[in-house]
Order: structure tokens, then sequence, then C-alpha cells
């Protein structure tokens, strides 16, 4: 819909505007920051681009008439105006005075479209406070200074007793004799005539103008039709004299340009009241608002906002549009949030209709094509989308600069903050809640990381302090690392703090390592210590952060060296919203296990497991590889209740048992007796956990008992019900592809359930180990050797855990590149090392049929050592002599069989190995 | 009547549009700062020989090159200098509406503008 004139409303466009306010605002407090830390050597294009920052934002808030964000704007653009042109030299009041200003822009934006009111006067204050302070420097200096531009606030005051009135005092009665070819032609060519009254005193001796200049300055911008000033000369008048200006400047300009107040001119011509009321309400009213408006808004000019009507005017232009280059388009998050539910929606459909079509669809390959692209698109949009939310951890960690600024100045410190890895993206979510926790961090790095300027003079270090974040992807998670070059943390300070509270018992505190008391600030309840504040230790509230990291699925690991500072470390994963985790059963229940929480699943032998499960300090343990790993069962956490099938009985009884060694004889399954068949077992029953599932916690491992593993599976996670939300084992659901409704579990929130203190674990075992080290003290320890040899009666061995596999090669087979020797295993080139290379021996026989090459572990690349003959694997105890016969890379002698053997150092013969590989690369 | 609009600003940019769409400009081309308005301009004029455009409608303050130095630029220029110009900004620095009108602009439009005050200003352009 149009008006009657054709006009257009941009009343529709309003969100456009205000959006890009926000964006403004945002580049903007950077650039202020930057101005401060550079300050006078702040370099113009650092300058240009807050100006036009600003600008734009004065510009946007005038078109959805914003009035009190366009007013402070406009006061931070004098204020930048006058550094842009080398008038005002930045420093941190200048700064202090445009970040308040921001600060106030900022919640002016966040007002938009709500209550327009919005309280500025203390930061319009201050900025005009810095301007003051400028022109009294110029004026201390003795040069005199115009007022500055668009400041109608001051000419007011110059201006009230003269004219008190208004126009008609200048204007009334007066005529002006006009060369009517002239008037009419500037009529002709639409230029605005205007009566200009110019008062010698105010307008040109106060300013330092004399006359002419002021004639030249009318003559810049228009035509002069009509000028009193001979008169005046003439007659000694002493008060001004007219002018009468054709032009194409608006009122308020015309005002600027001849820094003459509006009130002292007028349109003359009648055919200009309209268009003055059009200007008044289009312009930029706060010029004119500053001083009396001159012409009476004749009525609310309620008219010309004309109503759009879109599909009239829309088939503007396409091909016109060669420079619209966006290449970003503004979305709803609320759209694409909608848009990602659905697409996980997609996703479980797809899954259903998957395992669907397996089961049932087996000899259609048209369907099968048609699921496999089905199958591809879904997952090509879902992880589009998934791109879609993705926002640079700049957006967030950029805010950060500011408030390290405040709180060190706030502390009388000094630091720097310094980001790296800014374009790293993280899914929109994740970023927003790792606002809180970060935040916290970075507080605690500058309230008690970083030290005073004097005590970091003592401690020989940089006055200024640094904090750094970095940020990286790696391996589908985000890396944040905050460190700070500070004081540190004070373990044996959160110690006894720790200790104070309560949080640890007496007996605890000689075994913790420094790191281990460091950990302690994370538990909950040392946050509500106050006192820790004013020591130089940090923990306030750190239980809170880890808490929030953690329920982002995230890790969170504290690394200081004290008196040189803190590092923390944040690993977060890219998005919450689709989860591959794996699928496990207990009891009659399936549930999801994040898979970025399971460092290894355990299938337990059934007839080893009383060898692998253990107690200790109270809980039911794993031992794996020298390490006691605690073991909770799914079963007992959640309380399920689980069901047996008892030999012979046809019915299923509940099982009681409640740890896993009750169910095991101590006897292995070969020593039963054939009174049970191995198949009516009930060791053997399926519902007998057989799988342990080893879980992330930190730095901490523990075992989950589980019956059944299935696969793993990208889930979509739903959100708890409000109800049921506050259950801490369960971090959400999800559908899986055959329907089934399952709970992904949360894994810190089972350790919490389940009461885990692995510190009490690892101290049981430390007294175990103890034990065992004395034990095998006593005896020689057992070892696997594999026996080897060039020739005979020169035998080396090598511990068989040491070896990842053996090959026998034909040496046909062996390729020679620059003395090098590689043999193709599995399509790669696997370089080979002769034994002789490393220790004295015969060189291996490569005439020979066959040799063998061993492949040791720990090596980095696929290396091989040859040998001609693999004589024995071979069990022994025998401790082994070393003398100085022994090439270094020999553990020691034994005797076995009639052999006399060298045992080779494994991690000496991989070092060995490594080097040189390496140097055969460089040398290559 | 070909229009060459230059803001560096998305919004006044399709705000201008609409309103000279609603005013019967339906020709129009965006520029984002005074260097891809210039750069515009000149591969116009290199492949038609002729004025490339009816009408620039610029802002003021804009990255890489102003509408000061584009006004100045397309002033300087033999055939460029006798397209309209009308500035469109905010700027009421006086030293800089100086320099503007120095170098002669057809029209002085204030942001924010409305349909109204374009068309007026177009009026006084000569255009409409």
């Amino acid at each position: 819909m149009s008006d009657d004139s054709g006009h257009v409303s941009l009343d529709a466009m309003s969100s456009e505007f205000i959006a890009e306010i926000k964006d403004d605002l945002a580049s903007l407090e950077p650039d202020l920051l930057a101005m401060e830390e550079k300050g006078a050597d702040v370099d113009d294009d650092l300058i240009n681009h807050a100006f036009r920052s600003i600008h734009s934002i004065k510009g946007g808030a005038g078109f959805i008439d914003f009035k009190v964000l366009s007013d402070l704007s406009h006061v931070m653009e004098n204020v930048l105006m006058q550094v842009r042109e080398k008038k005002l030299v930045i420093n941190s009041s200048i700064v202090d005075a445009l970040l308040s200003g921001f600060d106030k822009m900022k919640l002016m934006a966040d007002l938009i479209g709500t209550d327009k009111t919005c309280d500025y006067e203390k930061e319009k204050a201050a900025l005009e406070q810095v301007l003051l302070d400028k022109d009294t420097d110029i004026k201390k200096t003795g040069t005199k200074k115009k007022a500055p531009v668009a400041e109608p606030s001051e000419e007011k005051i110059e201006y009230e007793p003269v004219n008190p009135v208004g126009e008609s005092l200048y204007f009334k009665g007066q005529t002006f004799l006009l060369d009517k070819k002239r008037l009419e032609n500037a009529l002709d060519s639409q230029k605005f005539i205007y009566a200009v009254f110019i008062r010698f005193k105010t307008d040109l001796d106060l300013r330092k103008k004399n006359a002419d200049a002021m004639i030249d300055d009318i003559k810049s911008i228009g035509d002069i039709l009509y000028s009193s000033l001979t008169d005046a000369q003439q007659t000694q008048e002493k008060d001004g004299f007219y002018c009468v200006i054709s032009t194409i400047l608006d009122l308020p300009l015309l005002s600027q340009v001849l820094e003459i107040h509006v009130s002292q001119m007028t349109l003359v011509d009648k055919q200009f009241t309209d268009c003055e009321t059009i200007l008044l309400k289009g312009a930029a009213s706060k010029l004119v608002s500053g001083g009396r408006q001159l012409l009476p808004r004749a009525k609310e000019p309620t008219t010309f906002i004309a109503p759009y009507e879109s599909s009239e005017n829309s088939p503007v232009q396409s091909a016109t549009g060669a420079f619209q280059t966006a290449q970003t388009l503004r979305i709803n998050v609320d759209l694409i949030s909608k848009l990602m539910n659905r697409a996980g929606e997609l996703v479980l459909s797809r899954n259903q209709l998957r395992s669907f079509m397996e089961s049932t669809v087996k000899d259609n390959t048209r369907a099968v094509h048609m699921m496999q692209s089905l199958d591809m698109v879904t997952t090509d949009i879902q992880e589009a989308i998934m791109r879609m939310r993705m926002q640079p951890v700049i957006d967030l960690l950029g805010k950060y600069k500011r408030v390290v600024r405040d709180i060190a100045r706030r502390m009388s410190k000094k630091v720097d903050f310094v980001l790296e890895g800014a374009d790293v993206e993280v899914d929109r979510n994740v970023l927003e809640k790792l606002a809180n926790p970060v935040t916290h961090l970075i507080r605690n790095c500058i309230d008690h990381g970083i030290e005073t300027p004097k005590e970091r003079l003592r401690m020989g270090k940089l006055e200024t302090g640094t904090i750094r974040i970095k940020a990286f992807h790696q391996g589908g998670h985000v890396h944040i690392i905050i460190s700070d070059d500070g004081a540190g943390i004070d373990p044996q300070l959160v110690l006894s703090k720790a200790f104070e509270n309560g949080l640890i018992a007496e007996d605890q505190i000689d075994k913790l390592t420094d790191k281990q008391k460091v950990d302690l600030i994370f538990l909950p309840g040392f946050s509500t210590s106050q006192e820790i504040t004013d020591i130089s230790g940090r923990g306030v509230g750190m239980d809170v952060v880890k808490t929030n990291i953690s329920r982002l699925r995230g890790v969170i690991e504290i690394d200081s060296v004290q008196g040189q500072g803190t590092t923390v470390h944040l690993i977060i994963p890219l998005t919450l919203a689709i989860v591959p985790s794996l699928i496990v059963r207990t009891g009659e229940s399936k549930f999801a296990i994040p898979q970025a929480n399971i460092k290894e699943a355990i299938y337990l032998e059934p007839g080893k497991i009383h060898e692998q499960v253990g107690n200790v300090a109270g809980y039911e343990v794993l031992r794996l590889r020298e390490q006691l790993i605690p073991i909770l069962r799914l079963r007992n956490i959640l309380g399920l209740k689980t069901y047996v099938q008892p030999p012979g009985k046809e019915e299923s009884l509940e099982e009681k048992r409640k740890a896993i060694a009750d169910r095991r004889q101590a006897s292995p399954p070969e020593q039963q007796t054939d009174q049970r068949s191995q198949k009516n077992d009930r060791r053997e029953n399926v519902w007998d956990p057989t799988y342990v599932i080893l879980l992330k916690l930190g730095a901490n491992v523990f075992g989950l008992c589980v019956d059944e593993i299935y696969d793993i599976e990208e889930v979509v996670v739903e959100p708890l019900n409000e109800c049921i939300r506050h259950l801490k084992c369960f971090a959400g659901a999800t559908i899986l592809g055959d329907g089934d409704v399952i709970m992904i579990l949360d894994v810190p929130g089972i350790a919490s359930v389940a009461d885990l203190k692995f510190d009490s674990i690892k101290q049981a075992r430390l007294k175990q180990d103890q034990k065992e080290l004395k034990k095998a003290e006593k005896k020689g320890e057992v070892k696997d050797l594999i026996i080897f040899c060039n020739a005979d009666k020169e035998y080396f061995a090598l511990e068989l855990k040491s070896v990842s596999r053996l090959e026998p090669i034909r040496p046909g087979d062996i390729h020679f590149t620059d003395k090098l020797k590689y043999v193709e295993y599995n399509r790669q080139a696997v370089l080979l090392f002769s034994l002789e290379e490393f220790v004295p021996a015969v060189p291996c026989d490569l005439s020979a049929d066959q040799v063998f090459a061993i492949f040791p572990k720990n090596i980095s690349s696929k290396v091989g050592v040859l040998a001609s003959r693999i004589i024995d694997t071979i069990q022994t105890d025998e401790d082994l002599s070393k003398d100085a016969a022994c090439s270094e890379l020999v553990l020691g002698k034994l005797f076995v069989k009639d052999m006399m053997v060298q045992v080779l150092d494994q991690k000496k013969l991989a070092k060995a190995i490594e080097q040189k590989t390496v140097a055969k690369k460089e040398r290559r | 009547m070909k229009i060459l609009i230059v803001d560096d600003k998305a919004s006044i940019r399709s705000a201008m549009k609409k309103i000279l769409a609603g005013l019967g400009f339906s020709d129009i081309t965006q520029a984002v700062d005074g260097q891809q308005a210039w750069d515009t301009l000149e591969d116009g004029f290199k492949k038609t020989d002729q004025l490339p455009f009816d009408l620039i409608i610029s802002d003021m303050e804009m990255p890489k090159m102003s509408g000061l130095e584009l006004l100045r630029a397309v002033r300087g220029h033999d055939v460029f200098k006798a397209i309209p110009f009308i500035m469109a900004t905010t700027v009421t620095a006086r030293e800089i509406i100086i320099q503007t009108m120095c170098l002669g602009v057809q029209a002085y439009i204030i942001k924010p503008f409305n349909s109204a005050v374009v068309e007026l200003k177009l009026k006084q352009a000569g255009i409409l």
C-alpha cells in the first residue's frame, strides 16, 4: 500500500537497522580498548573504524526513531571526531568516558522496541567534560577556540539573553528586496531561500571571524541574493545584518556551516513551509531541537509514513545486484533451533527406516540404493545445520578484553590480555554455557593470579601481567587454555584451607601430591570460604566452574606452578545436540554412554573374573595393566532389579549378590566338577556382568559394569522433562533407530551418586604396591622371553610383552634403497634394521631362505629388527647378570637350556632405533 | 534512470533502494564503499562509453574511500563530473559540509531520511 504520494515506509526494516546497530556496537568495544592500549600512537585506521561504527549507530538509531541512542552516539561521535582530527589525545579517562557511553548505548540497544527512555545524562556529561577539558586546555595555552561543532547546549547559553522571543524579533515586518530573476532561478532549481540575521557580536566577534569570512562561507555553500552588510556598516548598525541566501542545504546544516543559531534563520518563501515540515520530521531532529524550532509544526505529519505494499515495489532489479556481495545472511536463532530439532527428528526417522529396511528389505537393490542416498543426504543436512549454529569463540572470548581491563583497573593491577585462535568455532549453545565458567576463571586469574605491579617487580617479573587464552580444535573437542603468569596456587595454602573446612581427613594430608592439593579447590564447599580471596590462592566457586564444565560434558584441568602462574585447560565438546554414544544394556534396559567419556571397554573372561576383580577400600576394583580401577555396577547405582536364572529352573530369581566377585568361585572353570555342564552354569548366564566400560572423569578412570555392549550410535540428545531433571545419573534421553527410548548416562553424575573417592583407592593401591614390591624383591620376577639369534652360540632375547609381532621374511623380498632395507608389509614400506647395527653381533645371513623380522612395541614408525632364527619363547624367573662386557643395550645375561642369552633392553633399543630412523631420514 | 547507491551499511542501502523503488526508480546498483563505487563507474564507462549512471547517492563515512573522496574523484573526471551527486549522511561537521558544497553536490540529505525527504531532494537535484 502506498499513500497518495507513493511514499514507502521503512518501518518493516527496523529489525535490519537494529541488527546492524548491535553489530556496530559489538565491533566498537574492541576498537575502544585497542585505542586505549595504543594511547597517543593510535593509528588512524582504528579511529576511523571506531568513528564509522559510532556514526553508523547514530544513523541507524535515527532511522528507527530511537532518539536517546542517536543523541548519545552523537556525543560519542563528537569526542571521536576530535580524536580523529588530532585535537584530542587519547588517554584512559577519555576511553573511560567512551566506554561508559558505550555501555549505556549497549543498554539502550537492548531496550530497542521496548521502553525507549533511558537516562544517559551521566555518560553524556562525562563525554562533554572530555570535550570541555580539551577546550580549557587550549584556552590555557592562549589560543581561543571556537565552541565545538554541534554543541547546541553551549550555544544556547549565549543566545538566550539576546533573543528571548524567537524569530519574530529578527524578521517581523522585515522585507528584502531581491533580484527577481535570481530568485526565480533559485526557486526553479528547488533551492531553499533563507533569510539569515548575522549578529556582529556573537556570530563574528566571539568566533574571531570577520564579515568577509562569513560572506565567503555563505558563498561556498550557496548564493547570496541580498545582503544588508554594506548598509549596516554605513549606518554603524551595532546589532547585525541580514542576508538572503539560496542553497540546497537544510536549515540545521546551514546553521552548522555558518555557525549561526537556527533561530536567526528563516525560510522566506511560503512554498517551503511544506518542505520544512518534511525536513523537520526527516532530518536529525536533534540539531533543531537543541535550540528553538524556527517554524511551528503546522500539524503532526502523520501522513508521510506511507504504508508499503511490497508486491508492487519488489521486482526491483536483479541484474544490478552485482554488488550485493552478501556472504552472510541473518537468520533468527529460534529458526535455526527449530531446524536443528527437525533435523534431529529426521535423523531418528532415518534411523528407524534404516533398521526397518535392513530387517525386511534384503533383495531389493533399488530400495537399498534409495535408502543409501536418503542416508547420505540426511547426514549432510544434519552436518550443515550443525555448522550453521557454529559461532567463533571470539564472540565470547573477545568480550573478556573489557572484563580484564575493568577488573585490572579496579584492582590497580596491570594486565595484558592475549587471545589466540579467535576463529575457532563452537556450537552456539556450548558457547553460551561457557560464558559463566570462563568469566569466573578469568576473574580468578586477575583477582588471585596476577600480582600487583609492585609485587611483580619485586619478583623480577614484568610489571604487566599477561592473561592468555588459547582456543583450538582437537579430536572433536574444542580446547580452551586460560593461563596467567601470576603467583600460581600455593598447594599448602589450599591444603590447609581444605583441612580447616573439613574437606579432607588428616591422615590423607601427607599422601597428596602438589597437584592433588591444588585440585582440592574443585571440592564442593571449598568455595564457601570467603577468606580465600584475601590470600594469593584461588578457588572461589571452582566447584561451580567444574560442575558447569561437566555439564557441558567437558573436562577441566588445572596446572599451577607456584610463582610462575596457573594454566586452566578446558576441553569441551563442539556440540551438545548430537552425541556419538555407546549403547549398552544392563538388566532389561538399554542406556547410552557418551563416547567422549569412554576410555575403553573391557570384556571380563568368565573364568578369570576373580583374578581381575578385587576389593580395595570398600570398592570393587578391577586390576588392569598395573592399575586399580574402581568399578560400579550400573544396576546397583540405578537400583534396577536384576534377575538370574538358576541352573535347572525355569523362572528367574531376583539377583541379590552385590559384588561381582561373590558369584565367582576362586577356582577357574576348568577345575569345575562335571556335575554342572558349562551351558547350565549360572556363571555363564547372560545376566552376569561381563563387560566393564572404563569411563574418564577428569584425570581419573572408573569402570561401569554392564551386561551387554551394542554399537556406537549418533544419538540426538533430548532434554529431560522438568520432573526428572534432578536425577543426577542421566544427561538426557534419546530415541534409538529401533524406536526405543533410552536414557543417556551422565558420567560425572554417576560418579557422584556412587560417592567414588579415587584418592582412597589410590592410597590403598599404594599400600598394596609396597607390599607387592617387597614380595617381588624376595622372588625374581617371572619373565616371558623370546629368544632369537643370527648365529649359533650367540643368543639374544627380548621380553615377549615388548614385541608386537614376528614375521617370517624371504630375503629376496627385501628392497635396498640408499643402504636401507625395506620390506613390503600390508602395502606399506617397513624399515628393517639388523641387530648388528645396535649391538656387537654376527650379521644376519641374508642368503638364507628365510629370516625373521621382530617388531618391537613403542616405536612410532614401522620398524623391524632382523634375526636369522627364532629359537623359542621361555618363561624364566632367573635374575639377569650384567657385567662390563655387556653392550649398553643389553639388560643382562642369563643361562637357559644351555644357552647364554643376552636380554635386550627394549626401551633402549626402541630409543636407538628411533634415533637411527631420524638420522637416516635426515641424511636422506 | 540508472542510480548508484553507495553506503557501507546494507540497511541504509536497502532503505534507499526501497524508497527509490517507491518513487519509480528500479535500475539501481549498490556499492559498499567509495572505491567499489569508483570501480563500478569506470567499468561501466569502459563497457558502454556512456555515462554509467544518471545519479549517485553516496554516504560520507565509509571505509577505503569516503564519500567526499568519491565526490572529489567524480568531479575531477572529465566525463563523470556531469553526474548529479547527492550526499546522504549523518555528517554535520562544518568543514566537511563546506568542502562538499565547494565540490558541488545537487543535494545534501541528512540521515535519517524518509521517502518524503528523498523525493524532495531528488526534485532539488533535478531528477524528479
